[in-house]
């Protein structure tokens, strides 16, 4: 049995539905992210876990618990909102405290786990500081040390670093999964980053127009995508309609093919080669750091080509005739 | 652009600054320290040692005290109810609420002359279905229910904004962290509220403090009111001394200006 079971979930505003037969498992210990575009019912389905909002149909277990109809506190969860909702008139100490004085903790025992709290996220020299005077990045400590110190049975977190620059951002993103990893928390986050998803996700259910359309291991939905949604949001995939594929490769083709950018080799037009290939000339190539991300035309069709950026590789330029290879087991066929 | 251009772009904004802010007040302060055409502190000395104006001040400041009370009673449960609305049903209350914080002076007292009156519609209404035995709007408590009517959406207007401040999450993260909505108010809502909340009641008390014409239309003369003691020292039918109206408005002004004083230190301290 899982840890959390979420059975048959459905809720609508009116005659639209915000999300509907939910069906999501999430092991003791587990990190599940919720990726998904806006406005497709992550956070909705999130609040009605948190209990904020009331779910039409289904069923929901917490530790063995059902706790469908439990109110919100009673529910052992804790959750970090997207802007943290600190409490704007208490000192970042107090915020740590508040919620274990709800639970009528001896005082001696709140101090020594707001410390420890404190302690772990590396904020005991704030610790008398009001929210207004804490960076973005230490509001985002605050409000998951806040939650962390209730132990709860269930994390929930509702894109916790969206709201954070890029930099602060990687760096709170490893720091989330190492303090999952030391503490064992179970999580749900909800994240519209899809490189978010698959670094911190054990388990990542993708979601589009209020329904789970796959979920499992982060490496099995970004080398398997079930749709040709899932392929076009996850993995910046390639997506090739029966025709093109017909053109490119001169493959028949039942469904539409998804070919990740990095499965595709570029080589020398001359080069030895097995597998399927096409010839393509460069119209563009672009920097991302590690990867060179070359734009290629084979046959009128654009595809994504990622390659390794290293030195010893000379860079081909826009105009150069390539030949590109690609394995056939790289290609996935999506309906 | 040099300074001096700065100035001169300036100096429409300064000359009417300083001929319908500056001048008047300061012919006032000076006005108010002449006394027998001398210059003396006799004025205040006068107004001071008199029970009649001590009493004029004492009703001022129970009546703006007491519907500044009641404006920030009614109005900040209704902001929040408000609040919790969409934009387009927000922006139709505010402008109501906004036309009627606006309707003071001679139309206010003779609306309430016509409902509630001796012989108003409601007065009549209310007597003979034996609810009350007798109201007179023509005394102070019939001159605080209509304060309240402006009261009570000048309250919502100078509330409202910030609301922003108490964000929904608040609430939710408060309960989820097991506070209950008593808890909340006390740790949480009210506490950060409150800096708007006393800001707002001294602009109510301001409000209440400095209004004339209403006052006047509906009980005239006989309302011990400094605002309606200053117009009688000005333009009264049986003697005037604009000197002395001058130093019962600066008075007036100090009595104002020592709330927000008081206000802007406290926000310091918190800062």
């Amino acid at each position: 049995m899982s840890f959390v079971e979420i059975r048959g979930f459905g809720k609508a505003y009116g005659a639209t539905p915000v999300f509907a037969d939910v069906e999501l498992d999430v092991a003791e210990g587990e990190m599940c992210i919720l990726l998904g575009p806006s406005g497709c019912g992550k956070t909705t389905l999130l609040r009605a876990v948190a209990g904020l909002a009331r779910p039409d149909r289904g069923r929901l277990v917490i530790a063995g618990r059902d706790v469908t109809a439990a109110s919100p506190e009673a529910r052992g969860v804790a959750m970090v909102f997207q802007h943290y909702a600190l409490f704007p008139n208490m000192t970042v100490r107090q915020n740590l405290a508040f919620g274990l004085q709800q639970k009528r903790l001896p005082r001696a025992r709140i101090a020594e786990k707001v410390d420890a709290a404190l302690a772990l996220m590396e904020l005991a020299p704030r610790a008398d500081a009001r929210p207004a005077e804490l960076s973005g990045g230490q509001k985002q400590r605050v409000a998951l040390a806040r939650a962390l110190v209730l132990e709860p049975r269930l994390l929930l977190l509702d894109e916790p670093l969206s709201a954070l620059d890029a930099q602060i951002r990687k760096r709170l993103r490893d720091e989330l999964k190492r303090l999952q990893r030391e503490t064992g928390f179970t999580a749900i986050l909800v994240t519209h980053d899809q490189e978010e998803a698959l670094v911190l996700g054990d388990q990542v259910a993708v979601m589009n127009a209020g329904r789970i359309v796959q979920a499992g291991p982060a490496r099995e939905v970004y080398d398997r995508p079930a749709t040709r949604f899932v392929a076009g949001f996850i993995g910046d995939f390639n997506l090739l309609e029966p025709d093109a594929v017909r053109r490119v490769f001169g493959e028949q083709a039942d469904h539409a093919w998804a070919i990740h950018p990095e499965a595709i080799d570029l080589l020398p037009t001359a080069a030895e080669h097995g597998g399927l290939t096409a010839e393509a000339s460069v119209i563009d190539v672009r920097i991302h750091g590690p990867v060179l991300r070359y734009l290629v035309s084979a046959n009128g069709t654009e595809l994504k080509v990622d390659v390794l950026n290293r030195s010893s590789i000379a860079a081909r330029c826009p105009g150069d005739t390539v030949r590109l290879r690609l394995d056939r087991a790289q290609v996935r066929e999506v309906a | 652009m040099p300074r001096r251009a700065l100035l001169l772009w300036a100096a429409p904004f300064l000359l009417a600054v300083l001929g319908f802010e500056a001048l008047p007040v300061l012919s006032v302060l000076a006005g108010s320290f002449v006394h027998g055409g001398e210059w003396s502190l006799g004025n205040y000395a006068a107004l001071l040692s008199s029970r009649f104006y001590r009493g004029a001040f004492a009703t001022s400041v129970n009546v703006s005290l007491l519907t500044s009370a009641i404006g920030l009673g009614i109005g900040l449960p209704l902001s929040l109810a408000l609040h919790r609305r969409s934009a387009p049903v927000q922006r139709r209350f505010l402008t109501l609420f906004n036309v009627a914080s606006n309707f003071v002076g001679v139309p206010l007292a003779l609306a309430f002359t016509i409902l509630a009156g001796v012989n108003g519609v409601v007065t009549l209404l209310l007597v003979r279905s034996g609810l009350v035995q007798d109201f007179n709007i023509y005394s102070l408590q019939g001159l605080m229910l209509v304060y309240a009517y402006f009261q009570v959406p000048f309250a919502v207007l100078v509330l409202f904004p910030s609301l922003g401040a108490l964000t929904p999450d608040l609430a939710e993260q408060a309960r989820l962290m097991g506070a209950s909505r008593l808890t909340f108010w006390r740790r949480i809502g009210l506490p950060v509220l409150a800096p708007s909340l006393v800001g707002s009641f001294i602009l109510l008390f301001a409000n209440a403090m400095g209004t004339y014409a209403t006052a006047y239309a509906l009980i005239g003369g006989g309302a011990n009111l400094v605002t309606i003691r200053i117009g009688e020292l000005v333009a009264g039918d049986v003697f005037t001394d604009p000197n002395l109206a001058n130093a019962l408005a600066v008075l007036l002004v100090l009595a104002l200006l020592l709330p927000i004083l008081v206000d802007q230190l406290l926000l310091r301290r918190r800062a």
